[in-house]
């Protein structure tokens, strides 16, 4: 069952988890502060690693959402191996370029809680990649 | 292309200046919410985006500060190695190969109304910053 955004979540901004151009940055994260229930919640204040605290009066859910709650992954663990974009997924990787290390990966879902996809960040020579886990391969020798 | 609303995905407009080079690439939003536009051709008004550092904006007007980030409308160029392309050399001088570097972002982009211009943009992280680069005057170099 579905749980929507409550207090005491950790966050990540939807825009951060846009593919497949590079970030140059790790993702932010936050813990919501505070929420009002709704479907999908509203007036969701996060406070973010930073130190910084953003009031969100709208928050949206599906392909609208502006934040997406992370969850661990039990399975498939994938942080500090090195991996490269493997043919299906359709990202370039000219000179391997696009390999590195999984610095993150987790479960993603939206405000309302629907599960949304298990994404990798992966620090590669020139930015942070950010997509999901089924678009990655392992390097095997790494 | 329909106008920005919520869901669509943002960048400054001021990151797209092109020829000078930025200290930073463009930042990613998204609209959580705007008025819908007045008409045809026209941009929506008081939008909100959420930044992808965690901080939000409201912008009373659109129309010029706020440009829709799009998938590229041809192969795409992230992680080559690009530059000017010659005929654009003939006016903006690359010494030292100080314009080259890998692309990190290429895409397609519509103005706030939705408006496409003709060609993609991409972003190339250079020994001096970040370019910004029209399509048709960028060129891959090999290596």
């Amino acid at each position: 069952m579905a749980i929507q955004f409550i207090a005491g979540d950790v966050v990540v901004t939807a825009a951060s988890m846009t593919g497949p151009n590079l970030h140059q940055a790790l993702p932010l994260s936050g813990v919501v502060e505070s929420v009002t229930p709704g479907a999908p919640p509203t007036a969701v204040t996060v406070a973010w690693g930073d130190g910084t605290r953003t009031l969100y009066p709208v928050v949206g859910s599906g392909a609208t959402s502006v934040l997406l709650r992370r969850n661990t992954i039990s399975t498939n663990m994938l942080l500090n191996r090195v991996v490269q974009p493997n043919a299906a997924s359709g990202i370039p990787n000219p000179s391997g370029r696009l390999s590195g290390a999984v610095a993150q990966q987790f479960d993603l879902e939206d405000p309302n809680g629907t599960s949304v996809q298990t994404v990798v960040v992966v620090e590669t020579p020139i930015g942070v990649l950010v997509t999901a886990e089924a678009n990655v391969e392992v390097i095997p020798s790494a | 292309m329909a106008a920005i609303a919520a869901g669509s995905i943002v960048i400054p407009s001021g990151a797209l200046g092109v020829v000078e080079t930025a200290p930073r690439p463009p930042m990613c939003g998204v609209c959580a919410s705007a008025v819908p536009p007045a008409g045809p051709g026209l941009a929506p008004t008081n939008v909100v985006v959420a930044w992808e550092d965690g901080t939000t904006v409201s912008y009373a007007e659109s129309a010029s500060v706020l440009t829709q980030l799009l998938p590229p409308t041809t192969p795409s160029l992230l992680g080559s190695r690009a530059t000017y392309n010659a005929a654009a050399m003939t006016v903006i001088p690359a010494p030292g190969g100080r314009a080259v570097g890998p692309v990190i972002l290429h895409s397609g982009f519509t103005d706030a109304a939705g408006n496409s211009p003709v060609t993609d943009f991409v972003t190339v992280r250079t020994p001096l910053g970040f370019l910004g680069l029209p399509l048709s005057i960028t060129q891959v170099v090999p290596g």
